[in-house]
């Protein structure tokens, strides 16, 4: 078909992930809504549901790499899809997390008699935000430096230096969840605690998650930099990567402004 | 030559002998008359073809047609004159089959 196809375009064959993926969303929420009602079987189908998500993930993404990479099908004008699609992508992810900030925002600007009439609440416990969260806000923007020099070292072919600043990324990366965690580990309030808790863990929480997704992210693009998969002209899942990353450090300065600093003190 | 294999491969060694890999322009030319038609290339023995109609004040929206081996067409718009010239094996562009010999 090759040798005669006159169109740029790739005709993707019939898969069974969408399906699949489908399948593995409808377990993972049925599951998810049994399991926070202590319904019998809600963890396990939960689990169920998010392995069979995980695994659909893993061999979706596993079929991409090998009809781009190892197939050739992705021609200049098939590499707009997924540009397109990761910054549509992007977007609607700051408008996810712009809700959790208009909920922490609402709920503080005018504090309820119920909390006291004042934020943080009456009898609630803070983070001190100069101690580790001030540390922990320039660690994501040095990683988003450090994956720059990975995009510089790619686009001067320079493959082993991409390598080492892509680790150099998600070693920052790490140590930005690690200090995370150890926050959440000492904090003196949990999500139950008041409106503050469900705010604070909502908005810093799901924030953490997209941390720990964009290093896998950018932990996959290190290893197939590392394979030689990623070309001077042709590296659309890392810039993919670097665009999710920045976007995973900008919206970092956000809670340390506004949940930290304004809202904890 | 970048590292690259199949189609992206031939779409960047036509770039970089100055060609072009695929075919995705549409047809341009002067306007079609009778005695001059506008001559539509093809790979099968019809195509879809859009005329906008003529330059400038002469322009208008395009409208869409099945332009047929040995059947000129005359826009019922700006009677602009279209012939189909088959360069490819000809044949029908319909169907599930249109994948040349090979079968998956």
């Amino acid at each position: 078909m090759i040798e005669s196809q006159r169109h740029s375009y790739h005709l993707v064959d019939p898969s069974p992930w969408p399906i699949s993926g489908s399948l593995g969303a409808l377990a993972t929420t049925v599951g998810g809504v049994m399991y926070m009602h202590s319904f019998q079987g809600g963890a396990t189908l939960l689990s169920l549901g998010l392995i069979f998500l995980l695994y659909t993930m893993f061999v979706w993404w596993r079929d991409v790499l090998r009809e781009s990479t190892l197939e050739g099908h992705h021609t200049k004008a098939v590499q707009l899809g997924p540009r397109y699609g990761s910054i549509l992508f992007i977007v609607s992810e700051v408008m996810f997390l712009f809700a959790f900030f208009w909920a922490s925002s609402h709920s503080s600007l005018a504090p309820t008699v119920e909390i006291g009439g004042i934020w943080p609440p009456k009898g609630i416990g803070v983070l001190d935000p100069w101690e580790i969260p001030l540390l922990n806000t320039p660690i994501l923007p040095s990683s988003g430096a450090a994956v720059t020099w990975a995009h510089h070292a790619i686009l001067a072919g320079k493959e082993k230096r991409a390598v080492y600043a892509l680790v150099a990324t998600v070693l920052l990366a790490l140590v930005s969840t690690g200090f995370q965690g150890m926050e959440y580990y000492q904090a003196p309030s949990t999500i139950s605690d008041s409106i503050y808790g469900s705010t604070f863990f909502l908005a810093t929480g799901f924030h953490g998650f997209h941390v720990i997704i964009g290093t896998l992210f950018l932990i996959v693009c290190g290893i197939r930099q590392y394979l030689g998969h990623l070309t001077k002209k042709h590296h659309v899942g890392f810039e993919a990567a670097a665009w999710y990353w920045h976007f995973v450090d900008v919206v970092r300065l956000f809670p340390f402004v506004s949940i930290y600093w304004w809202g904890g003190i | 030559m970048p590292i690259a294999t199949g189609l992206e491969r031939e779409e960047l060694a036509a770039e970089l002998k100055g060609e072009k890999r695929f075919d995705m322009d549409p047809p341009v030319g002067p306007f079609g008359t009778k005695e001059a038609p506008a001559v539509i290339e093809s790979y099968y023995n019809k195509r879809i073809v859009g005329c906008p109609g003529g330059e400038g004040e002469d322009e208008h929206d395009v409208v869409w047609f099945w332009l047929k081996k040995d059947e000129p067409h005359e826009c019922p718009v700006c009677s602009q004159y279209f012939v189909l010239k088959v360069i490819g094996d000809g044949g029908d562009p319909d169907g599930h089959d249109d994948d040349d010999e090979h079968h998956h």
